[in-house]
């Protein structure tokens, strides 16, 4: 493995770490247990649609751009379990790793 | 030796890693990133180091890239030669043609690929030295 691969794997592990905790805040937020202020909820969205795509999660990152335009012209989190579910895909593969 | 000095503003700092790792696999490329529109506008205030491009985030907290692009226009001559792209998550449509009306020299979406980012970059960077 390639330097550059071995620390674009690291990332990725992280990338997914932080993909659990960011499932956890989303239902969260969904269920009502701590609803995030709009500007917070959309930096979370945001950044799984500018990040899950670079680690090899295309769909994830779809959604979530999905998701975005919505919150930025309705403010409208109505897709929200279209998200958790493909996070749950993406940490569903990943299983092993901590978080 | 490096040929091509690139500037990365982005407050995710796992991209900026990646962007980082992207843009090293052109050996002539020399890049720096800062994680806000602050500390880009402060670097280059400070004229020591000056980048032929500069890679700028659309959403940043604090300020965002179409300001901060707007506060680096005003500081200087050369500020008003240097390209800049901007990236973001939506970079298609209406969103694209008001970036790029902001001054911009290209939108490179978000995902980016990690193995293409150096060339497309210099191709942008060309293109915009030959207009």
């Amino acid at each position: 493995m390639s330097a550059f691969d071995a620390s674009m794997e690291d990332l990725k592990r992280r990338f997914v770490v932080r993909a659990k905790k960011d499932s956890v805040v989303l239902r969260d937020h969904q269920s009502g247990d701590r609803a995030l202020p709009p500007q917070e909820l959309r930096a979370v969205v945001h950044r799984l649609a500018g990040c899950a795509g670079i680690f090899g999660y295309p769909a994830l990152s779809a959604v979530a751009l999905d998701i975005d335009a919505h919150l930025v012209e309705a403010n409208d989190t109505s897709a929200l379990p279209e998200l958790l579910a493909a996070l749950d895909v993406v940490i569903g593969e990943n299983g092993a790793l901590p978080g | 030796m490096s040929d091509l000095r690139i500037l990365y503003v982005d407050d995710e700092p796992d991209i900026r890693e990646v962007a980082l790792l992207s843009l090293g696999l052109d050996p002539a490329i020399e890049c720096r990133a800062v994680d806000s529109g602050a500390k880009m506008l402060e670097i280059l205030g400070q004229e020591q180091w000056l980048p032929d491009l500069i890679l700028l985030d659309v959403m940043m907290p604090g300020m965002d890239g179409p300001t901060t692009l707007a506060r680096f226009r005003e500081t200087s001559a050369a500020a008003m030669r240097t390209p800049v792209v901007f990236m973001t998550a939506r970079a298609q449509g209406f969103e694209r043609d008001r970036l790029l009306k902001l001054g911009a020299v290209a939108v490179i979406p978000k995902p980016f690929d990690p193995m293409r980012l150096a060339g497309q970059l210099r191709a942008i960077f060309e293109a915009a030295a030959m207009a």
